[in-house]
């Protein structure tokens, strides 16, 4: 994996994204089926036939089908014998029409049309509309929310995140991941808790006149750490604690154009940090964070040994500043909560 | 202008109609009947336009159309037109004029489809 880099300023962007949902409700109308037509399909009977219908507040399924839904009539039409049947078995009513022999194409179509219209309309105004004759909107299955997870005695929150690290000397920043456990035991109106955190950077850059640093680093904390605020957009959290940077890195040492590197090298540095976190709520145990934390190395003069030469390293040299800011995003979830 | 038969002007009536274009379907409606009074075609166009102005609250106008289907030899739609025309009166109001109207579906089509609705119209409405 390959380290990031940019100008100093460390632009972060959260961006949050609201969904919002809208249920388009369709009118409740009658509906008419168009089942069969011989001895051919007429489009132009469906296209006059939905016309007069809609006039009728009835909706023409010309799919041939039952569909699933109670149909106020289903039309049958025979231009070979002349015969319409509109049958509405929900009102158990048959109406049979007679379309005119002598007549042909568009006349003949029409008026098969005209008489279905009729017929619909009678079955519309003989019987009063009946509930199980309208199309309603399919009732939505009621979805119960499920019981809020018990409170716990101790609550753990877990989470990753990405961060932006100030590593030193060159200015570069550094992009990383992170992983936290924070075990946390309410006390009065209080949370205090322990936060244990790994984080990483895979690649850095540290650049010297005659020397740069490329490596990787590994960083091992942990804070005690209590609420500072707590409302509805969440909860302000500081703390305090320490731990090591572990750099494993690869001198290479500048000969003209050139950077020759040397054997691999690894550097434990002792770390007092401090944090600040806020956690905004998004879900019953989920929350994302932001925190910022200020690493302070004890050391005071980090040594990064200078590649292939002995002796103490020169003011030159490449070295990781003493005071490291790093700033995070992520999404924790918490197994168990002690409290809201 | 090229001259339209019948069936041609019926075929551009019928499609004006059902794309929703009513204006231009009345339109040619008219004219078919106007010019082929005698055509089946004229005929249908009668009771079709009857309903449809019935269906946008012009039953004066229906009442002419519905009349001029009713005139016709051709009785296809006979039925269905006389219960338009009663339909028409209701709407105008013109309740003496609707009680004959629906009195004589009942006469011409005593098992008529409309038979239920016109037997309570008669029961509803004042005897002459």
């Amino acid at each position: 994996m390959t380290a990031l880099r940019s100008p100093v300023v460390v632009k972060v962007l959260v961006a949050s994204l609201w969904c919002c949902s809208s249920f388009a409700w369709a009118q409740a109308r009658s509906v008419a089926v168009l089942r069969e037509v011989r001895p051919d399909a007429s489009p132009a009977l469906e296209a006059s036939l939905r016309e007069m219908l809609g006039r009728l507040d009835v909706n023409l399924d010309a799919s041939a089908g039952d569909g699933g839904v109670p149909a106020l009539a289903v039309i049958d039409v025979d231009f070979s014998s002349g015969q319409i049947v509109v049958d509405s078995p929900s009102r158990a009513v048959t109406i049979r029409r007679a379309l005119p022999a002598a007549e042909a194409g568009d006349v003949v179509t029409e008026t098969a049309a005209t008489l279905i219209a009729a017929s619909i309309d009678v079955l519309l105004h003989t019987d009063p509309p009946r509930a199980p004759f309208r199309v309603a909107p399919a009732e939505a299955p009621k979805v119960e929310a499920p019981p809020p997870r018990p409170l716990s005695a101790v609550g753990l929150d877990l989470g990753v995140g990405l961060g932006a690290r100030l590593l030193g000397g060159s200015a570069f920043v550094d992009f990383g991941g992170s992983v936290h456990a924070l075990l946390s035991v309410p006390l009065g109106s209080q949370l205090p808790g322990v936060l244990a955190a790994v984080t990483f950077q895979p690649g850095f850059d540290l650049t010297g006149e005659m020397v740069s640093l490329r490596g990787s680093l590994l960083s091992a904390r942990l804070f005690v750490q209590l609420e500072l605020l707590r409302g509805q957009l969440g909860r302000l959290e500081a703390g305090a604690g320490g731990g090591l940077d572990r750099f494993a890195f690869t001198p290479l040492q500048r000969e003209g154009e050139l950077l020759r590197p040397t054997g691999e090298r690894v550097a434990l540095a002792p770390i007092v940090s401090g944090l600040l976190t806020w956690r905004l709520p998004v879900g019953e145990s989920v929350h994302l964070f932001t925190t910022l934390m200020v690493d302070g190395d004890l050391r005071a003069a980090p040594p990064m040994p200078r590649a292939g030469q002995a002796g103490p390293p020169d003011q030159n040299d490449p070295r990781p500043w003493t005071v490291r800011p790093m700033l995070q995003i992520g999404v924790s979830f918490a197994p168990l909560r002690a409290r809201e | 202008m090229p001259e339209f038969t019948a069936a041609e002007l019926f075929r551009v009536a019928t499609e004006a109609r059902a794309q929703g274009r009513r204006m231009d379907a009345e339109q040619t409606y008219r004219e078919l009947a106007a010019r082929f009074p005698a055509s089946p075609e004229a005929n249908v166009a009668h009771a079709v336009m009857g309903r449809l102005l019935l269906d946008l609250s012009r039953p004066a106008e229906a009442l002419v159309e519905l009349d001029a289907a009713l005139a016709s030899p051709d009785t296809s739609l006979r039925e269905d037109a006389l219960a338009n025309r009663a339909l028409a009166f209701d709407a105008l109001g013109d309740l003496p004029s609707a009680r004959t109207a629906w009195a004589r579906l009942l006469t011409e089509f005593p098992n008529s489809i409309h038979g239920k609705r016109a037997r309570e119209r008669l029961e509803a409405l004042p005897a002459p």
